[in-house]
């Protein structure tokens, strides 16, 4: 499911942000705001996809860089929000 | 910096600025005025309305500021 | 105004047909007539839009004997005081233009003629005894002037076009260092331009070309007094005289004319001031034009029918839509002759084509008040991030990103946490640029989407800082920083470039900028800041003196960046057909600017989103858009199709006549 997660985020990143340019893609622990991959805007489309892909509401409070910033913490946010815990199947 | 430009600026900015709505957020715009004016740097502590708005308060303070 | 070209060769005898193809490349500058001078090393092109002495005032013209001869587009303002001067000098004049003070006056001073100078001018200048040529711009780039040169040889002309039009220029191509200057400052920087080979001479510069060879110097620069040093720093005094000059700045450019001006309004501060200067102080008559647009959330009706109610003008309005400007973009480009990152040219271009068509060949606007009186948000927003910078862990310094944007719906304040770290980027209080970074960082985004060979080599072409403060700048206040940064990069480049002349002219109008008085540039940007940026209350003094003249709601409206509709009128239900063709994947390849994969890709992204896009993706895809047509109609060609110079033509032919009658020049009308 993590994984599942994660290739989800790389895919939506690479083709929306990157517009097909996987070489660009950060790391997963990278920040995806220091590397220019998302700017204001981005972090609001990015909002939209979430909410539509996952079927949860992101809150105004949750838009933090822990929680929208990297691959990674995204992934960890999505599985929070959606109610799978890291290893659960 | 002498204390009649204090007063003509302290006098410009009262007249010029707009008074309802967030007071904290008054007091941050005061604060842009006066540090740019002024070239000074405010703590933190005195980013407050109370010591923004309160116009002799002020006055004070930024002739003692110019003379330190 | 006008169009003007010509070739000087020092060993060969250039080509009339040459020139007269320039000419014709620039005849929507001048549809009332052309003129060409033919002299043994020289010939000089002149493409007529007649404004003053309408009769009288054909071009090319001489001095008294004929020994110094001018092609100009433009207007010196001033003229009638100046002929004054020079006639007390002993000056002969033959005609009631305002050309024929710009030979006499550079007998009387050479370069010293310019900064006495008030208007907007490109001009060439020929001395036929020292077979020498002088090329110069005003102060802050109003008029364009390119040129190409080679040892020996230099062409010159009002636009890029009209070079691409000379049989010995090299196929055009693009400049990989210009491309990476648009993608940061939104234009090449002069000299530079987007094609190889073709330069542009710097706003308040001049160049001799001769058989030494060609050198340029500025006659005038940008100046700024030391923080703190400003003369006059009483608020009412400094009002008062703000007025007065623009009044006197506004009058001069409504009145000098032999036909009919006319006033844009925007609905905004600026030109509600003109306007209001021309209603208050002429008697004539106004005419009023205004661009409305279908969309509600671009549309700023009410307030422009609000000052025309105020003012009684004669108001006159084109209401714009998305498809509107998609249709006339491939020409909106082909006139700007640059990429562009923004649509805005076109609802511009249109408001010119209105104008023309009620009968006006002049308009006054109010372009340049935000860049000398304080008025772009780039300033505020420097100012917040200078304050911020003093201690950026500070939470109540950081509330004043909240005073920014209160209206828009999409503000950095809706998602608070990234928009402190937003902000805090390139919050280097020790760059001098520290005001323009963000934005030039933001655009520089898009180099991404270049082509690896295009991006190495504009690498290996960058030739250090293409824009740097001037010695002395670190002692001025840092907004005079913030404005000089703005007048060298985007008033020159872009507000007066592709959004004022090449969309105006192109419509064979001319413009004319009141805020852009030498007189009143020269007083703005000795005034304190305060006065111009008010902590964050912009443009406070323009305000002030203005207040009785101006309604309050439009003083007091926020500053609304004039937008147009951009990507999004391009990815509509039905677009026009070149969009498709300009993206195709083989066009995009055979230009070779822009990555194909990634065009595709956002290209894609626009489909599925209708083009509503975030800032950065729109300047992406009119990035792309505008280069790729750019590609097409410049550079893709074998041959461009040759234009006829407007009717009448003058020509003056000081060769034939030495040859005829062993004495100089003659008229030759044909």
């Amino acid at each position: 499911m993590e994984s599942q997660v994660t290739d989800e985020l790389k895919e939506f990143i690479t083709s929306m942000f990157l517009f097909g340019d996987e070489a660009r893609l950060p790391e997963e622990t990278d920040s995806l705001l220091e590397t220019g991959v998302l700017d204001s805007t981005g972090v609001l489309e990015l909002i939209e996809f979430l909410e539509e892909r996952y079927g949860f509401s992101v809150d105004d409070t949750e838009t933090v860089p822990d929680n929208l910033g990297s691959i990674a913490g995204l992934t960890q946010y999505v599985l929070r929000k959606t109610g799978e815990t890291a290893g659960a199947a | 910096m002498n204390d009649a430009f204090i007063a003509q600026l302290v006098a410009e900015w009262n007249a010029a600025r707009t008074r309802g709505g967030d007071e904290a957020l008054e007091a941050v715009c005061t604060a842009i005025f006066l540090e740019d004016v002024f070239d000074l740097t405010l703590t933190d502590e005195q980013l407050q309305p109370a010591f923004l708005t309160e116009t002799s308060a002020l006055q004070t303070a930024l002739q003692l500021q110019g003379r330190d | 105004m006008c169009g003007i070209c010509g070739i000087v060769a020092t060993g060969d005898q250039p080509a009339v047909s040459d020139v007269t193809a320039m000419i014709g490349a620039i005849s929507h500058r001048g549809p009332d007539g052309s003129g060409y001078l033919r002299d043994h090393h020289a010939v000089l092109g002149h493409a007529r839009l007649a404004i003053i002495d309408t009769a009288g005032g054909a071009q090319p013209l001489c001095n008294e004997d004929g020994t110094v001869w001018v092609v100009f587009n433009g207007e010196i303002f001033n003229y009638v005081e100046l002929r004054h001067q020079l006639r007390d000098r002993g000056h002969v004049f033959r005609t009631a233009s305002d050309t024929e003070v710009i030979v006499h006056a550079w007998e009387e001073w050479g370069e010293g003629a310019f900064t006495r100078f008030n208007g907007q001018w490109a001009i060439a200048l020929w001395e036929r005894n020292n077979q020498r040529l002088i090329l110069s711009r005003d102060r802050v780039g109003i008029c364009p002037l390119y040129y190409r040169h080679t040892s020996g040889h230099l062409a010159f002309a009002s636009e890029i076009k009209a070079l691409f039009a000379e049989a010995a220029s090299p196929r055009p191509s693009f400049d990989p260092a210009g491309l990476d200057q648009v993608l940061t400052y939104w234009s090449a920087i002069a000299p530079r331009t987007v094609f190889s080979g073709i330069e542009q001479l710097p706003p308040g510069n001049y160049a001799v070309f001769d058989r030494d060879g060609l050198r340029c110097e500025p006659y005038w620069q940008i100046e700024f007094p030391d923080r703190g040093r400003e003369a006059n720093q009483d608020l009412e005094s400094n009002a008062a005289e703000l007025r007065n000059k623009l009044i006197q700045a506004t009058r001069l450019r409504f009145e000098r004319s032999d036909v009919s001006v006319g006033a844009y309004l925007s609905g905004g501060l600026d030109s509600s001031v003109t306007t209001a200067a021309i209603r208050n102080f002429t008697d004539s008559p106004l005419a009023t034009f205004s661009i409305r647009f279908a969309d509600a959330e671009f549309d700023e009706g009410t307030f422009q029918h609000r000052m025309a109610a105020a003012l009684g003008t004669e108001h006159h309005e084109i209401v714009i839509s998305a498809s509107d400007v998609a249709g006339v973009f491939p020409e909106v480009v082909r006139h700007a002759e640059s990429p562009l990152l923004r649509a805005a040219p076109a609802p511009l271009f249109l408001l010119a084509g209105l104008a023309r068509e009620s009968g006006f060949k002049v308009v006054v606007t109010g372009e340049g008040a935000d860049e000398v009186l304080g008025g772009y948000d780039i300033y505020r927003e420097a100012r917040v991030r200078a304050f911020i910078a003093k201690d950026p862990d500070s939470p109540v310094r950081a509330r004043a990103v909240e005073l920014l944007y209160p209206w828009m719906a999409r503000n950095p304040g809706k998602a608070p946490a990234f928009a402190r770290d937003f902000f805090s980027q390139d919050l280097d209080p020790a760059d001098p640029a520290m005001s323009h970074r963000p934005r030039w960082n933001s655009t520089s985004a898009l180099k991404s989407m270049l082509s690896s060979a295009i991006r190495d080599q504009a690498r290996d072409s960058t030739d250090g800082a293409a824009v740097s403060l001037p010695s002395g700048s670190d002692a001025w206040d840092p907004l005079s920083r913030a404005q000089w940064l703005e007048m060298t990069t985007l008033l020159a480049g872009y507000i007066l470039a592709s959004q004022g002349d090449r969309m105006i002219l192109g419509n064979s109008v001319e413009g004319r900028f009141p805020f852009l008085d030498p007189d009143v540039v020269d007083f703005a940007n000795n005034l304190p800041a305060r006065h111009k940026l008010f902590g964050l209350d912009e443009k406070f003094i323009l305000k002030y003196a203005f207040a009785d003249l101006v309604p309050e709601e439009i003083r007091n409206r926020h500053k609304q960046p004039y937008r147009a509709p951009d990507a999004a009128s391009f990815f509509s239900a039905e677009p026009p057909g070149w969009v498709a063709e300009a993206l195709a994947p083989e066009q995009v390849m055979a230009c070779g600017v822009f990555d194909a994969r990634q065009v595709a890709g956002l290209t894609a992204k626009a489909r599925l989103r209708r083009g509503r896009f975030g800032n950065t993706d729109n300047m992406r895809m009119l990035a792309v858009l505008s280069t790729q047509l750019l590609y097409q109609q410049f550079i893709a060609p074998s041959q461009i199709a040759v234009e006829r110079p407007a009717d009448p033509l003058l020509v003056i032919d000081l060769v034939d006549s030495e040859r005829e009658q062993d004495v100089p020049a003659s008229y030759v009308r044909s």
